[in-house]
């Protein structure tokens, strides 16, 4: 059986590189339903079926042959005198239809025979000859076996008919899509047959017989006959197979027969997600690859770092959605992802290494993620329902003060700063708690915190998803037509995400030749809002911390005059006035609405047998409108002075044009193949903005305001433009020899018009080589061994990145800022940039090894590959003296290292019981260093709470360390003496405050630190506190089915890995007087012994206890369980009564449903506010939203 | 037949694919660039303002960032509005204050800016003249930039060329006396260059006079007091200007740029949002920012224990208040009272001044009495007088008297500022000659610190007076506690900020910080 199954699959990869394979391949035809596309695609359909004749003819012999009569039943009419018997034999074949066989050794055809027959049975003729002859014959099916008769008690006639009945079936993927092509032999014999277009078999077997139903790329089953007459069967995805084809840039290629680093998504996995974006897919699934979401907010965008850190700029990698670059997606309006219907996506390939992403040489320094959406199969029409409502709530805020926890937070503050400062209740700075908040007010009788929170929250808010899809094709077309609508609303009040998304591709083809084919989407989001930018957990933050004698309402019993809205301004209440920001939400009105088109044509045309020529262009159009409504409120009201209500009108269109051509040819001579791919690239991007303001309109109905010129104050315009423009040349060589050796090169020059043109520096050439061994197809490797399929593999190349501030050569001056002069707004026009004319390309270079192995017969994968990255010439915005007039400038400066081991392990296994089990775990470390920078430069800060040094990972957290609190006096003045001094501290530490370290000193002379403490604490003593790119992260798959169920899992986890958390630092200040505290507060130092972990409460903070220090960077690590699914496939007898429909699925399922972490914020996952593609500042908690946990239930359907 | 048109086609666009190296010459958008701009006089007349432009940056918010927070704070004629202690108020300096960052980072942003005029007129398509006058007025705003940066940090980074190479941006502290020297030197060439006057929508621009006074100033707190006499007396005997009649007219908007006033930064309020510095969204080329001044709210009274001033926004406005040793150092009477604090009972926006509304009892009044504030945002467009003629007329009376030793001609000059504020003398008598010198220079300090209180004068005397040994701090000055406790040497400077010593290794921090 293993050797007639690997004739099939060679057979079977050969037959992909044939010609008409490779437009196929160019097609971006998917992974494991190749065979499946390729059968519905067109009329060569057919050669496949030749080809599967050809190289499994032993497989076809006998289908379709249900009438088999015996030899009883069929009569012959002869009169042969002294014919031979050879003659005689032609003569029966002839009437009846039956063969003889025999060995002609051994019977003598030329014997003389004479046989009369009229109408008489073959049975009755053979018979009488071999009564003349001493042969005996024995019927077997169709052929009638001629041998000598050795004993007499040999039957003369006999007939070997097994008692047979006929099989039939459909077989169908775990989808419930027909499978045709799939291979069903009766165990132990060379009989079997395959399934046609719409998945359906029929065979003849006896009743003891096992069928053998397997697939490439699925795992095999057997079944028992018995009395069954028909069997239908679901072939499971076979998660181990080495047989899957990948995508790869402009082509794709067996997984088996890979040289690269590539990592993959299928669409069944990416259905299953409530996620709003496609990138969100990858989270948990592949080595290498790390997706950190930054907030929770619904279409907020989405961190991707593959391989670690390569540089200080954007990290993000470069995104293709069908062939054409839409750039890196950089914010969660413009996220090009976010356009895309994950479930049109049929797969996501992460090009990891610099070999598998050299093709896209000029962005891809940070890796390439290809996603392919689906394309129609031959056939009528599918329809596919798929639709999904769920609830998200927050799970976990952290407690604030009560009314009497904040005041006497508040009196304890005042007390010690005023004993501290010399105070005397007639000096000016004496501070008294406010008249309102004095003994006996009736303020003091007011705990509204935990209200104000639940204003702020949008509880149980709903999330939806609802798809359709007709897809299906003819014999030279094929088409997928789809269309969605994806709804959420934040967890927090007022934040409402509506999507539409169309799409059509289609592909035709017109003559043997040429084909054509398109793909068009357009998307529509929306995002209504109130004051919530993206990072909508402000207002979340900023209702947490309303002092808690605050109301959220007017007081009915005492209204405010006036008041149009209802909230209350808290208008110098206890001598404070902070905005009502849940009411200023409420009465705000912000609309973005982002609308995209993205279509692209393309043209193949097969030049000569083996050499393909391939031209597309594509364009990305998108135009958004974003207007925000301000009405009128002022301060009683809303605690903030708004006169005058406002209306902005901001609209902005961009285009980019991509235009590809690229040649291929592919050839074959005995057992070498080469693939040759050349080609040119050419993007252009275009974009401008217009911004228009209306005021003081008369009517606040939106209606009349959205006309902005209807409003009656000045009108401020604004608008802004901006071009940028990509040219590649690219070349690839791929080598196979006897799918054993297998070699790669790669190279691409790529232009850019963001750089000089001076000295070439526009220009860069990316080189890169593969190679792969694989062993075990060595005849020395040993079949039976645990180890069933090894490959070696390595790679070397350059990859480039130009991501900076364009035009850094360019001395650029901006018309703004104006100056007043004669009492008249005149521009001014200043320069707006430090020009460094020598900004080049940054250079990433990737070293890959590792090996893949197949195990138990490929039941266990395993993936272990070694990288190592080094960024050279990185692209770093230096911050820049401030003396210098400007604020930094791109250069390339220094080296980044990115070293670490990914592994991935496959299994699975289907159990005698039937339970099927799969399980993929990923597991990837890194180690982020900056190996140098340039010359004179040793150190540098970009911002005060991170730094970039050698010797260190990129954008660490560097402040001071804390031992504890100071318990007394004494133990100050121990430390203090002989000039010891903390130079952040004038009036040095009073008891209870936090004990800062001295560690650190001025260095000599070309050092910037002596590493010895020296008696002053001061910036010297600031270090490293921890940092923002993880160790090592994970991800862990589990599937199980079970008849009509099925359940997933999905863990992931990051480990080794800080953040700032900004909220605790902020609301733990213990300054009273103002914002709500943490309630950790109440745990603070009030006298020796009672604390040495959080420090007194003092108004002023002298000692500056709350400056960046350990004490505010924690650790993130965490481990959640991102998803879990339970699904039922409703049974073929239900659904053969419900007429139409083909297949049935509902689901429940949870995400976020539990997270395992030390970390003390609303949420580990979480990146900066703003700087999803940045690094540097990535890891700090501002109270960005937390992830949701969302409970969903769905149901997928089709007919 | 179709099909070989398509191929041919198809094979075409491969090779048109090849000729587009030259697309990749894609000019940014919306942008002026060094080889279209800084060509022409109008160019120039544009570009000249960039640098005045970055004044306005030092005002632009409730705040006042910058420079009422880092400027006027300091001095014992203010007090922070808050209860409890005020970092700024009461010397607790430290790196890491935001308002002085702010004060450095912009006044170098001015330089720049000049720097990058004196560096492009010489390739100017202008005459002689023209060039001379650009250069002079970018020398100005460069004077007086540099000026500000010494007397706060004392020998700052001397960048006298734009900054062209990441190794040249790498400048430590400069060489006692080597900026206010360049600071000379600029101002000298200004003065030589720049016209007497403007008209029309050139208002505003510096002019040979504001050179002279800022010149004088500069030798004055060189201690070069001769020299002081010398520029100061040449300005007030030019006779371009002439005092106004009455002491608070000084301070109203529909009176900006008049016969007094030398050099005034010039606020418009335009259509953008004038709560952002005028440089907000440079990068993006956004047309926000706008700055006009925050002074209509930090002036103005709030709230003290929960009792509000008319129109106070809890403590939103009203920061900075009177210290009490400022209200009594007017002369019982002093009419120029008015027009600088307001005190209980005094009109106010239509009612009465209730000193409950204050921490000190008394909040400013200059620049805000009769003051239309707008609505929204409560930003002003009233121009801050730089110099004006009542502080060259007292700078001289410092210079004759300590340089020339001159008691009449000092008696004369505050004279002549006593006599406006009160024409009649009845209340502000006449200063004798026949005193001490000492005597004599208290009577300056005085008549210096009622004059010009809240123009962002004082801090910067008490310095150079406490410098020149004429007084010592800690035993004559009352800044209130705790600013009385805290206060040591170490606060004539200001400390760089923590960014700049973090960036410059060889940049030296202030002693004591």
């Amino acid at each position: 059986m293993a050797a007639l199954k690997n004739a099939c699959s060679s057979a079977n990869h050969s037959r992909q590189k044939s010609k008409f394979f490779l437009y196929l391949n160019l097609n971006n035809i998917m992974k494991k339903n190749i065979l499946r596309q390729l059968i519905m695609m067109s009329k060569k359909v057919f050669y496949v079926f030749v080809f599967q004749l050809i190289f499994c003819t032993v497989l076809l012999a006998n289908s379709g042959n249900a009438q088999r009569k015996n030899i009883e039943q069929i009569r012959v009419d002869l009169s042969e005198e002294n014919s031979s018997l050879l003659s005689i034999f032609n003569k029966i074949e002839r009437q009846s239809g039956f063969e003889f066989t025999y060995n002609s050794s051994k019977v003598n055809l030329n014997q003389r025979v004479s046989v009369f027959s009229d109408k008489q049975s073959v049975y009755k003729v053979l018979q009488d000859v071999s009564q003349s002859t001493g042969l005996r014959f024995i019927q077997v099916n169709d052929n009638i076996h001629v041998k000598e008769r050795l004993t007499p008690a040999e039957a003369d006639v006999s007939i070997a008919i097994k008692e047979r009945v006929s099989v039939a079936g459909i077989v169908n993927d775990s989808n419930g899509e027909p499978l045709p092509g799939v291979t069903i032999i009766v165990k132990g014999s060379t009989e079997g047959t395959v399934t046609d277009l719409d998945g359906k078999y029929q065979i003849n077997a006896e009743t003891t017989d096992v069928l053998i139903f397997s697939f490439i790329g699925f795992t095999s089953q057997e079944i028992l006959v018995g009395n069954q007459t028909t069997i239908d069967i679901i072939l499971n995805e076979d998660a181990t197979n080495l047989e899957e084809i990948i995508v790869i840039g402009y082509g794709e290629k067996s997984r088996k027969l890979m040289t690269e680093s590539i990592g993959t998504v299928s669409s069944a996995e990416i259905n299953k997600l409530p996620i709003a974006s496609a990138d969100q897919a990858l989270q948990g699934r592949i080595a290498g690859v790390q997706v950190t979401s930054v907030d929770g907010t619904p279409g907020s965008p989405v961190s991707v770092r593959v391989r670690g850190v390569g540089t200080v700029g954007n990290t993000q990698p470069l995104f293709v959605v069908d062939g054409v670059p839409v750039g890196n997606n950089s914010s969660g309006i413009t996220n090009p992802l976010s356009t895309i219907n994950p479930a049109d996506i049929e797969s996501i390939s992460v090009l990891k290494d610099a070999s598998a992403s050299a093709v896209y040489g000029v962005r891809a320094a940070n890796g390439v993620v290809l996603i392919t959406t689906k394309r129609g199969k031959k056939g009528k029409p599918t329809v596919n329902l798929d639709s999904y409502y769920g609830v998200q709530n927050i799970t976990r805020i952290p407690e604030y003060m009560n009314t009497n926890q904040w005041l006497g937070l508040t009196q304890d503050a005042y007390n010690a700063g005023n004993a501290q400062n010399g105070l005397v209740p007639t000096d000016a700075a004496y501070q008294v708690l406010h008249p309102d908040l004095r003994e006996g007010s009736p303020i003091r009788n007011r705990n509204n915190q935990l209200q104000w929170r639940d204003q702020a929250l949008n509880l149980n808010a709903p999330i939806q998803n609802h798809n359709v899809s007709v897809s299906g094709g003819g014999d030279n077309f094929n088409y997928f037509v789809s269309g969605g609508f994806f709804g959420q609303e934040a967890t927090v009040q007022k934040y409402d995400l509506k999507r539409y998304n169309f799409r059509a591709n289609s592909d035709f083809r017109v003559n043997k030749r040429l084909k054509l084919g398109q793909t068009f989407t357009v998307s529509h989001q929306e995002i209504l809002r109130g004051v919530n930018g993206g990072g909508d957990g402000f207002l979340l933050q900023s209702a947490l911390t309303a002092p808690p004698f605050f109301n959220v309402f007017e007081d009915p019993s005492d209204p405010i005059p006036n008041n149009r809205y209802g909230y209350d301004g808290n208008n110098d209440l206890g001598g404070l006035t902070i905005a009502n920001q849940v009411g200023i939400n409420q009465i705000v009105d912000n609309n973005d609405r982002l609308t995209r088109m993205l279509g692209s044509v393309y043209a193949e045309l097969e030049i000569f047998k083996g050499l393909t020529y391939r031209s597309v262009f594509s364009m990305d159009f998108t135009t958004n409108r974003d207007d925000q409504w301000r009405p009128e409120y002022l301060v009683g009201e809303m605690g903030l002075n708004r006169p005058g209500n406002e209306f902005n009108d901001t609209r902005g269109e961009g285009y980019t044009q991509v235009f590809t051509n690229t040649l291929n040819y592919f050839k074959e001579f005995g057992k070498h193949s080469i693939d040759v791919l050349a080609g040119m690239e050419y993007q252009k991007n275009r974009s401008t903005t217009l911004s228009v303001r209306g005021s003081d309109f008369i009517s606040s109905s939106r209606d009349f305001f959205q006309v902005v010129n209807n409003g009656r104050g000045d009108p401020n315009l604004g608008g802004g433009a901006g071009q940028f423009a990509f040219l590649g040349y690219l070349g690839r060589v791929s080598y196979n020899f006897d799918d054993k050796y297998l070699l790669t090169g790669t190279i691409r020059r790529d232009g850019t018009s963001t750089f000089s043109p001076e000295d070439n520096r526009r220009w860069g050439t990316f080189p890169s080589f593969s190679g792969a061994y694989r062993i075990s197809q060595e005849e020395f490797f040993p079949r039976s061994g645990i180890i069933s399929e090894m490959k070696i593999r390595g790679s070397w190349g350059q990859l480039g990145n130009s991501n900076t501030a364009a035009y850094p050569h360019i001395f650029r001056v901006s018309t703004t800022p104006d100056y007043g002069s004669g009492n008249t707004t005149i521009q001014a026009p200043v320069p707006i940039n430090f020009v460094n004319r020598n900004v080049r390309w940054e250079t990433v270079e990737t070293i890959d090894f590792g090996v893949d192995l197949g195990l138990f017969n490929n039941k266990v994968d395993l993936l272990v590959t070694y990288y190592n990255r080094t960024t050279k010439d990185f692209l770093y915005s230096l911050p820049l003296p401030n003396s210098t007039g400007f604020g930094s400038t791109p250069v390339n400066l220094g080296r980044v290292s990115n070293k670490g081991i990914e592994i991935e392990l496959g299994y699975s296994k289907t159990f005698s019981n039937g339970i099927q089990l799969s399980l993929n775990g990923n597991f990837t470390t890194v180690q982020n260093r900056l190996e140098e920078l340039a010359p004179g430069i040793e150190e540098f800060t970009s911002d005060a709470n991170y730094r970039t040094a050698v010797g260190q990972p990129i954008g660490y957290f560097f402040g001071y360390k804390t031992d504890g609190i100071y318990q007394t006096q004494a133990e100050i003045d121990a430390i203090f003496t002989g000039g010891f001094v903390d130079r952040n501290s004038p009036q040095n530490p009073r008891p209870g405050d936090v004990k800062f370290l001295d560690i650190n000193g001025p260095g000599a002379d070309g050092q910037q630190f002596s590493g010895e403490p020296d008696g002053v604490i001061d910036f010297n003593d600031r270090t490293y506190l921890g940092k923002t790119i993880p160790s090592y992260f994970y991800g862990l798959n589990i599937g199980l089915n079970y008849k009509a169920f099925d359940l997933s899992m999905l863990w992931q986890g990051v480990g080794d890995v800080q953040i700032f958390n900004q909220v605790r630092q902020d609301n733990l200040n213990l300054e009273g007087g103002g914002r709500n505290m943490l309630a950790e507060g109440l745990n603070r130092w009030t006298g020796p012994g009672t604390s040495n972990d959080v420090p007194r409460a003092i108004n002023g903070d002298p000692n500056q206890n709350f400056r960046f220090s350990d004490k505010f960077v924690e650790d993130a690590g965490f481990v959640r369980l991102r998803n879990i699914q339970i699904g039922y496939t409703v049974p073929k007898s239900v659904l053969s009564k419900l007429e139409g429909f083909s297949s049935g699925r509902i689901y429940l399922a949870a995400s976020n449903l539990l997270t395992i972490t030390n970390y003390s914020g609303m949420d580990p996952e979480v990146l900066t506010f703003g700087s999803n593609s940045n690094q540097i500042g990535a890891g700090t908690d501002r109270g960005n939203m937390p992830q949701p946990r969302i409970f969903q239930m769905g149901i997928q359907l089709q007919f | 037949m179709k099909t070989k048109i398509l191929s041919i086609l198809l094979i075409l666009s491969f090779g048109i694919g090849f000729g587009c190296e030259d697309k990749l010459d894609l000019p940014p958008l919306g942008e002026l660039n060094s080889e279209t701009f800084y060509k022409t006089v109008e160019d120039f007349e544009a570009a000249s303002l960039g640098p005045y432009s970055t004044l306005l940056n030092f005002y632009f918010d409730q705040n006042g960032q910058g420079h009422y927070n880092g400027i006027e704070y300091p001095s014992d004629d203010t007090r922070h509005g808050g209860q409890g202690v005020n970092n700024n108020n009461d010397f607790i300096w430290l790196p890491n204050n935001g308002d002085f960052a702010w004060l450095y980072s912009q006044s170098y942003k001015g330089i720049m800016r000049a720097n990058v005029i004196l560096n492009e007129v010489p390739n100017a398509d202008m005459v002689d003249l023209e060039k001379a006058r650009f250069e002079a007025e970018a020398k100005f705003i460069r004077a007086y930039f540099y000026f500000l940066l010494a007397n706060n940090w004392g020998n700052p980074p001397l960048i006298a060329e734009l900054t062209t190479t990441l190794e040249d941006a790498q400048v430590g502290n400069s060489q006692p006396g080597e900026v206010l020297n360049l600071v000379e030197a600029d101002l000298i060439f200004a003065k030589a260059n720049l016209p007497r006057s403007w008209t029309g929508t050139d208002v505003g621009r510096a002019t040979a006079g504001a050179a002279q006074a800022l010149l004088g100033k500069v030798y004055l707190y060189r201690e070069k007091y001769t020299q002081a006499a010398v520029e100061l007396n040449a300005v007030i005997a030019s006779g371009t200007y002439t005092l106004l009649d009455n002491f608070g007219d000084n301070f109203r908007e529909s009176l900006e740029n008049n016969r007094e006033s030398l050099f005034e930064i010039q606020f418009t309020r335009g259509d953008f949002n004038t709560w952002l510095p005028a440089d907000f969204g440079l990068e993006g080329n956004q047309n926000v920012g706008h700055a006009g001044t925050g002074r209509a709210i930090v002036f103005r009274a709030a709230c003290f224990l929960g009792i509000c001033a008319p129109g106070a926004n809890g403590q939103g406005y009203g920061r900075m208040h009177a210290t009490k040793s400022l209200q009594k150092e007017f002369e019982k009477g002093d009419p120029r009272i008015i027009s600088t604090i307001y005190r209980q009972g005094d009109p106010y926006f239509g009612s009465k001044f209730d000193s409950l509304w204050s921490i000190t009892g008394s909040t400013p009044s200059k620049y805000l009495l009769d003051y239309i504030s707008y609505g929204q945002p409560n930003a002003g467009s009233n121009n801050e007088r730089v110099i004006r003629l009542a502080d060259v007329y007292l700078m001289a009376a410092e210079a004759e008297l300590l340089g020339n030793n001159n008691l009449t001609k000092a008696a004369e000059y505050v004279n002549i500022v006593r006599k406006r504020a009160d024409p009649t003398g009845a209340i502000l008598a006449p200063r004798s000659a026949a005193i001490s010198p000492d005597a004599m220079l208290k009577f300056i300090m005085h008549e210096r610190r009622v004059e010009l209180a809240f123009e962002g004068h004082r801090y910067a005397d008490l310095v150079r007076w406490h410098t020149a040994g004429i007084i010592d701090i800690p035993k004559d000055i009352d800044f209130g506690n705790p600013g009385n406790q805290n206060w040591n040497e170490t606060y004539l400077l200001k400390p760089y900020p923590q960014r700049e010593i973090d960036l410059v290794q060889i940049l030296s921090q202030n002693p004591g910080y």
